[in-house]
């Protein structure tokens, strides 16, 4: 095959349904051939790149169904096609889950952030996903609907490998689920950039409540890793030297960076670590 | 002095640029019959060509031509003739043009590109310009022998040498041997993008009188225009190069890039006109870039801190054609060792070919690297020496009427100063430290700077021109040769016309763009000469339309012309302004009651030609320069040593350019260029595989310096030693706001935690990569770092 830069997009057809039912009918009969655009920040980059070739793409962003953002009793509902701007401005989001508010105000730039969303970022299922770090601490659910019956999948479940998601090929994302805490909670996401402006090179996320301490890590593995440790610390407080040894012996094993233009493995490995230090002064107590 | 010149105009293209409806060479797509133009790449490095197939490719509708290398198998180049039009016998990077098409639409294009089967051999491709420079097996270019090139340079045949630049002063054994110490070291910089905003753009219409018309993203539309003339084979004149405003050139659109591929299509397209508007991935991998360079320097000093001898080599790694590259090995050598006196140097300066995209002009000409090298190793002799950096650095920097390349060539006696510059910089840096510790114990403070120089690499000969003509109500049309492409240059311009002639600004009228047939001519919008080059061009016209008004004037006001003034659009004798004249009843010819008319529109024209010499072959000697502008720069960082990041605090600079003519523009130069520089110090490389692909050809993974990336605060200083021959005192600026920023953040790094660097990007990653090397106790901070409040 021919290297081709290309200015153009393939050809394809554009569809913009405004119910639910409506996209997902279109999706049923349309599966194999079509794309769903939830921002198109990656779409886009495919389609002109011609990494994908579908003959129809599917707006969701004019179904409200997807673009609810509010609190449903215990559990805070984040459509997937509400775009990161929106979610940043509601109060709730930043009083409630702090490291997932973080990981949107890095996320891409601040245009960028008017389209993106977190149902594409989940959708697309990147090792470097920024939100699939807090959603995991979170304990998030991911809503998702096809014609004949919707489903809750545990965001732990979601990703089965780098860029695959655990999606029916007839399933949309339509909301993620987080349970508000009553606990005293303090969750954090950290991430390692080169410029201000950039995607993952690690994220790191961490989350202490109701006496659990949980670690979550991107883009340092082929899909994003939780690891609990709340085994290793007592009374809500930092670890010693010697039990972070431990829990850092525990990280290690479960992730697995690679060596690319972006950094090296030994950079990243080290990264990981002072960025789970970081993480864990900011959610446990001195 | 200066009721224009020394103020804060607001510039002259602003307004066409904030609203919107400035014109640039990617908006132009209303010419008559316009096809569209496309170039498939080669995916190899270094091959053969076995074999093109185009027959399924042109059967397709809207296909208008094919062309490949043997349509139009001439060699061009801007002082070799090493390069392609579409590649002829073999490809020499990966990336460049084999095959070309012109069609209807982009859509047609990039199908037919695909329908095209290209057979290669690959060979084995050389991708690092220190084995180029030792192998004598892998050649990017066998026939070298056979290229034609300026006498300026010295490519060797039968190597991958393009130049070798030679500087001999003293005797480099003898300088050794009374050193007290010797330092040696290695410095590199990566080859890097121009990055700028508008991808190159060429619209060639080549048409049925066998004149040719284009339009382009071009720095030096005369240059494009007489290289065109001789590839094509016609005279200079049938030639017409129209140059909008650009979108930012900073050198790599100086040359001479896709105007012949655009117009060798048009030739084949039945003389229809095609625009090629390259991709940013086009434009990275297929478009010119700047040099990498590799600098060996051993230096010998005495105790005292007297540099006494310096043995430099540079290598600079041009990738596959040497395109300006060579001329920036020749600019390389002859400031080899920066703005210092030394007595004895032996500087060689290669420029090599590799097997990577081909190295152009880039803003600094090899400047910025080689001060990298140089300053960095200034800093490091003085820690030898438990001196000073500033100290060592004021014992040897080169004064005024001292001798500078070779012995033969003084520094002229009104150059400017390094040592005030140097001076200014430090004190404000010192004044504002608080000390090495930050806030917390990982967390480390330094300061550092760095010194440099530079004027414009041009040929000796090279030459500007500029008119002016009045308009009936007394406004005045300047045309000059010199582009816009952000550097504010034409604003410049229109106040010296405004200063000399005393007219209001706002009558003053300059455009950006270009015309070949009807501007005046310059050499080339490149190496900072374009305010003092052509700028005294414009300040001549504007006396030679004087003189022609004081001729008129002389006779109605029976004056001698030497004996009047122009001032506030009025002629009056000197001393008696209330015996005026009105400009505007002079300047279309003045007319007495009788009705009987004299003179005419006034038109006034002037020239300036460089005033340098050739330069010896073996030595060196010469004077390269019609001006060397002098500068400091200096940074406060924050080092995190646990992560290596680090952050900008205060960038300080300052440059002695004899006047401001508009202190605004000034500073605007110093912001871009030193945010410029920052970028490239600290994030700008292009990485390539071992084959020698390109791995990042887009701005994910080309990192380049954000708006949150910025330091805190930015100061600057204008010093004002005034060049005699210069307009008004000024000397350029525009590619001396960045030469001394990477230094001068490698030297702060070593202040603040003692860690040498001696590559650039600094990356967060290469700093703890030093750290771990150099300082591993440092990294310990983790466990304290865990535990603290």
């Amino acid at each position: 095959m021919n290297q081709i830069s290309h200015l153009t997009l393939p050809e394809f057809k554009i569809v913009t349904p405004s119910t639910l039912r409506e996209a997902l009918s279109i999706l049923d009969t349309n599966n194999t051939r079509s794309k769903l655009l939830a921002g198109g920040t990656d779409l886009l980059v495919d389609l002109r790149n011609r990494t994908i070739n579908p003959n129809i793409i599917i707006d969701l962003k004019n179904i409200p169904e997807l673009n609810e953002l509010k609190q449903k009793g215990d559990i805070f509902v984040i459509g997937a096609a509400v775009p990161i701007a929106d979610i940043l401005k509601s109060k709730e989001v930043r009083k409630n889950f702090h490291s997932l508010y973080t990981a949107l105000n890095e996320m891409c730039d601040e245009i960028l952030r008017f389209r993106a969303t977190i149902g594409g970022n989940l959708g697309t299922a990147s090792p470097a996903a920024d939100t699939a770090g807090p959603l995991l601490i979170h304990r998030a659910r991911i809503i998702v609907a096809s014609k004949k019956i919707s489903r809750e999948i545990p965001i732990q479940e979601f990703f089965i490998g780098v860029k695959q998601n655990c999606l029916m090929p007839n399933e949309i994302i339509t909301a993620i689920h987080i349970p508000i805490s009553t606990e005293n909670e303090k969750s954090v996401f950290l991430k390692l950039k080169r410029n201000s402006e950039d995607l993952a090179l690690i994220g790191v996320s961490a989350i202490n409540y109701n006496s659990q301490t949980k670690l979550a890590f991107t883009a340092v593995a082929p899909i994003p890793i939780l690891v609990d440790i709340t085994a290793y610390i007592s009374g809500n407080k930092r670890p010693n030297e010697e039990k972070f040894k431990e829990i850092w012996k525990l990280v290690k094993n479960a992730i697995s960076p690679i060596n690319d233009l972006r950094a090296s493995r030994e950079y990243r490995l080290h990264m990981t670590e002072i960025l789970t230090r970081k993480a864990l002064k900011e959610v446990l107590q001195k | 002095m200066g009721k224009y010149v020394g103020e804060s105009i607001i510039r002259k293209d602003a307004l066409e640029k904030v609203n919107g409806t400035a014109t640039y060479a990617f908006d132009i797509d209303n010419i008559p019959n316009l096809l569209i133009g496309k170039f498939l790449t080669s995916p190899y490095a270094h091959a053969h060509i076995r074999s093109i197939d185009i027959s399924k490719a042109e059967k397709i509708n809207g296909v208008v031509a094919i062309v490949t290398g043997k349509d139009w198998p001439v060699r061009i180049g801007l002082y070799a003739g090493d390069r392609d039009i579409l590649a002829v016998d073999k490809v020499v990077w990966a990336g460049q043009p084999v095959v070309a098409i012109s069609a209807e639409s982009y859509e047609i294009a990039e199908k037919a590109l695909e329908q095209i089967q290209i057979e290669y051999e690959p060979l084995p491709a050389i991708i690092d310009p220190v084995k180029a420079k030792l192998s004598n097996d892998i050649l990017v270019h066998e026939k070298l022998g056979e290229y034609e090139h300026s006498p300026a340079f010295n490519p060797i045949p039968g190597t991958n040498i393009a130049n070798h630049f030679k500087l001999r002063k003293g005797n480099i054994e003898k300088g050794f041997k009374e050193s007290d110490k010797i330092i040696e070291n290695t410095f590199t910089m990566p080859q890097v993008a121009h990055a700028y905003l508008e991808p190159i753009v060429a619209i060639g219409h080549y048409k049925r009188d066998g004149k040719i018309e284009i339009w382009s993203s071009a720095q030096s539309p005369f240059t494009v225009r007489y290289l065109m003339g001789i590839t094509f084979a016609i005279p200079t004149s049938n030639v017409t190069v129209h140059a909008p405003y650009l979108g930012g050139g900073f050198g790599g659109k100086a040359g001479l890039n896709y105007e012949p591929l655009a117009v060798l299509l048009s030739k084949n397209s039945n003389y229809r006109p095609v625009k090629l508007q390259l991709t940013r991935e086009e434009n990275f991998r297929s478009a010119p870039i700047r040099v990498g360079m590799v600098a060996k320097i051993k230096t010998g000093v005495k105790d005292n801190g007297r540099i006494i001898a310096e043995e430099i080599e540079y290598i600079w790694d041009s990738g596959a054609c040497a395109d300006y590259a060579v001329n920036v090995g020749r600019a390389g050598g002859y400031v080899s060792i920066g703005p210092y006196e030394i007595d004895n140097i032996k500087s060689d300066s290669y420029t090599l070919y590799t097997n990577k995209p081909y190295a152009t002009a880039f803003r600094g000409f090899g400047h910025m690297e080689l001060h990298w090298a140089i300053e960095r190793q200034r800093d490091i002799i003085a820690k030898n020496l438990g001196m000073d950096p500033i100290a060592l650095r004021k014992i040897n920097t080169l004064k005024a009427g001292k001798s500078y390349t070779a012995n033969q060539h003084r520094l002229r006696k009104d150059a400017g100063n390094v040592d005030e510059c140097l001076e200014k910089v430090w004190n404000d840096l010192k004044t504002h430290f608080k000390g090495k510790i930050g806030d917390k114990p990982w967390l480390f403070r330094g300061i550092g700077v760095s010194c440099f120089m530079k004027g414009p690499a041009q040929p000796p000969n090279s030459a500007s021109s500029a008119y002016v003509k009045f308009n009936e109500d007394g406004g005045i049309f300047v045309s000059v040769g010199t582009s816009e492409m952000g550097q504010g240059t034409i604003t410049s311009l229109a106040q010296i016309a405004a200063e000399e002639l005393s007219i209001p600004i706002e009558k003053v009228y300059i455009k950006g763009e270009r015309d070949t047939d009807r501007d005046a001519y310059t050499w080339q919008t490149v190496g900072s000469r374009s305010l003092f080059m052509d700028g005294n061009a414009v300040r001549n016209a504007c006396i030679d339309a004087k003189h022609q008004i004081f001729e008129i004037a002389s006779q109605v006001l029976h004056t001698p012309p030497y004996d009047l003034v122009l001032e506030n659009e009025s002629i009056y004798p000197k001393g008696e302004p209330w015996k005026n004249l009105n400009l505007v009843d002079v300047i279309m010819g003045y007319m007495f009651t009788s009705g009987e008319a004299i003179g005419g529109p006034i038109m006034g024209h002037g020239t300036y030609i460089a005033k340098m010499t050739m330069l010896d072959a073996e030595t060196g000697a010469g004077n390269p320069a019609i001006f060397e502008t002098f500068g400091s720069q200096g940074v406060e960082v924050e080092i995190n040593v646990l992560t290596g990041e680090i952050k900008i605090k205060r960038l300080i600079s300052a440059f002695d350019i004899g006047k401001a003519i508009n202190p605004q523009l000034c500073e605007s130069q110093i912001l871009g260029g030193s945010i410029m520089a920052l970028s490239l110090g600290l994030n700008e490389k292009l990485q390539y595989d071992e084959k020698g692909h390109l791995l990042n050809p887009n701005f994910v993974d080309y990192v380049l310096t954000r708006a949150d990336d910025l330091p805190d605060e930015f100061e600057f200083f204008l010093v004002e030693n005034p060049q005699l021959d210069a307009p008004f005192g000024a000397r350029g600026i525009g590619e001396l706001t960045m030469l001394g920023v990477p230094a001068a953040i490698g030297n702060a790094i070593a202040n603040a935690i003692n860690v040498e660097i001696y590559d650039t990007p600094i990356t967060s990653e290469r700093i703890w990569y030093e750290i771990k090397k150099q300082r591993p106790e440092l990294l310990k901070l983790k466990e304290e770092f865990l535990q603290e409040d």
